[in-house]
């Protein structure tokens, strides 16, 4: 399966959050790396087809992002995302499972699977507006991941999860990676470096490096500094990763 | 379908446990209850008697008598609540105008001169009366005159007070519902933008146009239901209390104003089939201004400003279109139950009553606002 992103742009006023990136994911994880308003959230949510860009293009395997077959293949968790209070940890999931057209046998065995997968089989029982930060993280996951899906877009999954419980993930999202297209978006360059295939680094709502990242050109981490320097651009983002 | 039924459990689950989603319908529940229960504790009449006099003619030998106990108290209203005529008296009162509040229709008939023939010729001059004050044209007057020839005259008097209590209750029943469906139903579409789920839901498969009919489907459902509640807890006391009698008596005695030609339990019916589709035309209307507001506390104001405007704006009759639809809101086509609306509407080349205009207009309006609905939530991307 190949996702397409064509030209995509998104305009606020006259601020630009998004400008004419194109791009194609297969099967892998892809990590998506920038600064705080570079657009990361924004491409996402366009690749989700939550918003509709202003113009360009999304699908996948010529299946537009604005079709109802687009969103049967798309697992999705937003940055910062909500929860409803009157829900068990189980209905949370199964709501969601229902929401993706699974049917009630599936969505139970699948929630049960994903709820210990994720370290909260023990907490399905209880009302989401009891958890902590990182369990709640971790029922998002688990209904992004409830449908199965071929692609998965993450916006900053590891927020607010502890150091075991990403080391979990990490395992979880390799797996996943394998047959699907993950990308996900983080500040964590350790989280890229362990889990990526492929990064994707956006400044200014523009794609200034994409590609596999190899060890041997050094440590991702000075690479994404230099890049996000005062004065990087995007020849300056080449330089610094020799290419 | 299977699906569709348990996303609905999911949506009604979220109505239901929304906060202070049951605490307000209990309440409102509890207050009409007490609302309907201080009637009587306010006036304590023999039942007995009104059930007793039940079968009787409403002609010169009853107005007699109960003229009678008129004038040894003093006034048809001032009968008391122990008297065998109590609830005649109080009925022969209101046929006089009593009840109005339309200045000048009243009519003042002494004890003493209170015959059959001129209480039901008060009625008559008042109905008259009333047809100008709502500047009724000829064939509008002539097409009620027919209806009128169809009402039995003179009436046969039946225990209708029960009836009467719940014509009375519909109003209120219906003002609060609606702010109840303004509390409970505001936040179904606007509630997943304030909880930061719009992103979640709008990704997934279902989570546009059969989460859209779900969500309507939940809100109209729970509407009914709170609908219903609070209709039992407004009217049960009645019927406990008086029993439901008189269904077959003349809707005159309920409504001394009103010219349809039905009896007591048809028009209660037709009430009740209206109430319902108060309840559905309610909550479309909360659930449009949810998915176009996305602001539950804005949706919560506006549903409660539009009950207060429905409540106390008037609008005169000599604008006749726009009174005509003033009176055709919710809570105003329930209010009077000294008289009824008697202007007409005409479509498909006949006349119409209000009470049909709205129960063809309500539908209507309601699947209008199920289609807002869908573009405010589709506005959501």
């Amino acid at each position: 399966m190949i996702l397409r992103a064509d030209r995509l742009s998104k305009q606020y006023g006259n601020g630009i959050a998004v400008d004419r990136v194109s791009f194609e994911l297969r099967e892998g994880v892809t990590g998506l790396l920038g600064a705080n308003g570079a657009g990361k959230t924004t491409l996402m949510r366009m690749l989700t087809g939550v918003l509709m860009p202003t113009s360009g293009a999304v699908d996948a395997d010529g299946i537009p992002a604005s079709s109802e077959a687009y969103r049967a293949l798309l697992g999705y968790l937003p940055q910062d995302f909500g929860y409803y209070p009157e829900f068990t940890v189980r209905d949370f999931v199964m709501y969601f499972a229902a929401l993706k057209g699974l049917d009630r046998r599936t969505a139970r065995r699948r929630t049960e699977e994903l709820l210990e997968r994720v370290g909260l089989s023990g907490a399905a029982g209880r009302r989401m507006k009891t958890l902590s930060g990182g369990m709640r993280q971790r029922a998002g996951i688990a209904q992004a991941l409830v449908n199965d899906p071929r692609i998965l877009i993450l916006d900053e999954p590891t927020a607010g999860l502890d150091p075991g419980e990403r080391v979990r993930f990490r395992k979880l999202i390799r797996e996943i990676g394998g047959r699907s297209i993950v990308l996900f978006s983080t500040h964590i360059v350790s989280d890229v470096e362990h889990i990526a295939d492929h990064v994707m680094m956006m400044k200014a709502g523009r794609l200034i490096w994409r590609g596999k990242w190899d060890a041997s050109n050094g440590s991702l981490e000075e690479f994404y500094m230099k890049a996000f320097g005062e004065d990087a651009g995007h020849e300056t983002v080449c330089d610094a990763a020799g290419l | 379908m299977r699906r569709f039924a348990t996303l609905l459990g999911f949506e009604l689950k979220k109505i239901a446990r929304g906060r202070g989603t049951l605490a307000s319908l209990a309440l409102c529940a509890a207050l009409l209850f007490g609302l309907t229960m201080l009637q009587y504790l306010d006036v304590r009449s023999d039942g007995r008697y009104a059930r007793a006099m039940a079968g009787r003619r409403v002609d010169d030998g009853f107005v007699a008598e109960v003229a009678e106990a008129a004038a040894r108290a003093g006034g048809l209203a001032a009968v008391p609540a122990d008297s065998p005529y109590y609830h005649a008296a109080r009925w022969m009162d209101r046929m006089l105008g009593s009840s109005m509040s339309i200045p000048g229709v009243t009519r003042s008939l002494p004890p003493d001169k209170l015959t059959a023939g001129a209480l039901y010729a008060a009625r008559d001059g008042i109905m008259d009366d009333l047809y100008g004050f709502f500047r009724l044209r000829e064939d509008e007057k002539a097409w009620w005159a027919a209806r009128e020839r169809n009402i039995e005259r003179p009436y046969i008097w039946v225990d209708s007070r029960a009836a009467a209590g719940m014509k009375a209750n519909f109003s209120a029943v219906t003002a609060l519902l609606c702010l109840l469906a303004g509390v409970c139903l505001a936040g179904t579409f606007a509630d997943e933008r304030r909880r930061r789920t719009d992103a979640m839901v709008l990704c997934a498969r279902h989570g546009r146009r059969m989460l859209w009919r779900v969500k309507l489907c939940a809100g109209e459902l729970w509407a009914l239901v709170a609908g219903a509640a609070l209709l039992a807890a407004a009217q049960l006391p009645h019927i406990l209390i008086n029993g439901l009698r008189g269904l077959d008596g003349a809707w005159q005695l309920v409504v001394p104003f009103s010219a349809y030609p039905h009896d007591i339990g048809t028009m209660l019916l037709m009430y009740l089939g209206l109430y319902g589709l108060i309840c559905l035309l309610t909550g479309a209307v909360v659930m449009a201004l949810s998915a176009w507001l996305q602001n539950t506390m804005a949706v919560t104001g506006v549903v409660g400003a539009l009950v207060m405007a429905d409540l106390f704006i008037s609008v005169p009759p000599r604008l006749r279109a726009l009174s005509q639809l003033r009176y055709l809101t919710p809570v105003q086509i329930m209010v009077n139950s000294a008289m009824a609306d008697p202007r007409l509407v005409v479509l498909f080349g006949r006349f119409m009553t209000p009470l049909q205009i709205a129960a063809l207009a309500y539908p209507l309006a309601t699947l209008a606002l199920f289609w807002l609905a869908g573009k405010g939530y589709g506005r959501m991307r």
